[in-house]
């Protein structure tokens, strides 16, 4: 088989799936099969905890990506590969450890409940912990690649012209990573609004709480099949739209 | 339930080629009716989708099976009655379905994707599972309002729906903010058993094979509801030989000694 027939094999097993799911969906009922509490709660929720898990991410990825980039430490590639551990974990795994950390019982949970009454599991913030989980890597991962591959002169010249290392990150380092900030974000962003089997292990299935759209698709797809359907189709839509609008600076910040 | 639509193609399709290769075996004279006869040694293999619930037994009994006929291989698909009977309606390779709610078989019947009239083979009943040592205190329906987070079946399953009208017999309502749920009963119970949930409403045989995860609370009769686990002969079956001997099994004295021990009801 020639190399163009193999391609062409690619993008049927790639697009099938797709057309699958367009062909069964009712669209004179989508509307109304979109309007119904259970999917405007699965938006909210999916659009806030991934929104949140992004904005976490970011807050704790980029720092780290530094550090792994720039500080030089006895078991730093230990930490790189725990880092991005959650990239290749099952994510029901990655549920159930979560579970076993910060679960009521678990080694972290534990004291935070006793001592604080803080319970992740069957909350929001539990749902945003999960999906924070697996899109923190992408994060640390591309920012690190980028900061490896830029020339840490730059920052070097900031620092002997007076900047402080805080200003000179924010003003040279930033700036100058910024196509790559974003393609990792949009992934991990992804990643945290189709995150299923780490939420619904750890933070449970509550409609309004912790029931985001895959959950909601995935219950919904035993009793109410269109109902899934048309869910899904949102959720197809809103990645679509994400993907698109980024499309050439995520492309060229992946192949560097 | 979903709406049906008067053809379901790739069902039909199904149901085309086998009768195709029913009538081309029977033309051949390959031999009369192929029904369970103990003259011909069973061979092959056979998916059953059962609900959730008969997991344990389900797999005891399929081991036993496999035991006296060798050269058969019994597939178990467990998951949710209603999640099963969608898999079928949409032409997944089942032969042998086993649902918790004769609703879900009814719907499969309709559609003609039943050969024959389905038998009840058990039932069960429901019951409350909570923490070990019960630190809420819960022991009724009514106790399950002083729990943070309590698990229940989707709406969709059979534990579902029967817990959700135990809840009404009880007269009690639990607010959705409260509720997670559990696409079939093991999910469920692994909310209590495995997570931080209070309390799940789950069935009988599910409380009794707890171990130190859990604690049993019963459900007095005037609030319970019992549900009928009817089997049936999926018509897109290509061994129905092997099929019709397997619920032969689970309807003949092994089956049912090893469903009354795991604490399922006579089917009546």
């Amino acid at each position: 088989m020639s190399v163009v027939a193999l391609a062409a094999l690619a993008v049927v097993f790639l697009i099938a799936p797709l057309a699958g799911l367009l062909g069964r969906t009712s669209w004179s009922h989508l509307w109304g099969d979109l309007s119904t509490p259970v999917a405007l709660d699965g938006l909210r929720l999916s659009l806030v905890c991934s929104t949140w898990a992004l904005a976490v991410s970011v807050a704790l990825g980029v720092p780290l990506a530094w550090v792994l980039a720039r500080v030089s430490f006895p078991g730093r590639h230990v930490v790189r590969a725990l880092a991005t551990l959650p990239m290749v974990f099952p994510p029901v795994v990655g549920g159930v450890a979560l579970l076993l950390a910060f679960g009521r019982d678990g080694l972290l949970g534990r004291p935070l409940y006793e001592w604080f009454g803080v319970q992740f599991t069957f909350s929001t913030a539990g749902a945003v912990l999960a999906e924070t989980f697996v899109a923190m890597p992408f994060i640390v991962v591309t920012v690190e690649a980028a900061l490896r591959s830029m020339d840490h002169r730059f920052e070097e010249v900031a620092a002997t012209l007076g900047a402080r290392r805080g200003t000179a990150f924010r003003r040279v380092t930033l700036p100058m990573i910024s196509p790559s900030l974003l393609a990792g974000g949009a992934l991990a962003w992804a990643r945290a609004l189709g995150e299923f089997g780490a939420t619904i292990t750890f933070a449970g299935n509550i409609q309004g709480r912790t029931q985001t759209l895959p959950l909601a698709i995935y219950i919904s797809l035993a009793g109410n099949s269109r109902v899934a359907v048309a869910l899904s189709m949102l959720l197809l839509a809103v990645s679509v739209v994400v993907l698109v609008s980024l499309r050439g600076r995520f492309m060229s910040a992946l192949a560097r | 339930m979903a709406v049906r639509t008067p053809v379901r193609r790739p069902v039909a399709v199904a149901v085309t080629v086998t009768l195709a290769v029913l009538a081309l075996g029977a033309l051949s004279g390959s031999g009369p009716a192929r029904a369970a006869t103990s003259s011909r040694p069973l061979t092959g293999s056979i998916t059953v989708s059962a609900a959730a619930s008969l997991t344990t037994v389900f797999t005891t009994l399929a081991a036993q099976f496999q035991a006296l006929h060798h050269a058969t291989t019994i597939a178990l698909n467990f998951g949710s009655s209603a999640a099963l009977a969608t898999q079928i309606e949409q032409g997944a390779p089942a032969d042998v379905f086993a649902s918790a709610a004769q609703s879900d078989m009814a719907a499969l019947q309709r559609a003609g994707d039943i050969t024959g009239a389905a038998t009840t083979f058990t039932r069960n009943s429901l019951e409350i599972v909570v923490k070990p040592g019960n630190p809420r205190g819960i022991h009724s329906l009514a106790g399950l309002r002083r729990a943070r987070v309590v698990a229940l079946c989707a709406s969709s399953a059979p534990c579902g729906k029967t817990a959700r009208e135990a809840l009404f017999n009880a007269g009690v309502r639990l607010p959705a903010s409260r509720v997670t749920l559990g696409i079939d009963v093991s999910a469920t119970l692994a909310q209590v058993t495995a997570g931080d949930a209070d309390a799940a409403i789950v069935y009988v045989t599910n409380a009794r094979s707890l171990g130190h995860l859990g604690v049993g609370v019963k459900i007095p009769p005037s609030q319970n509801v019992t549900t009928s686990y009817p089997i049936g002969l999926v018509a897109a079956s290509r061994n129905r030989a092997l099929a019709r001997a397997w619920i032969a099994y689970v309807l003949g004295p092994a089956g049912q000694r090893a469903l009354r021990t795991a604490g399922f009801l006579a089917a009546r």
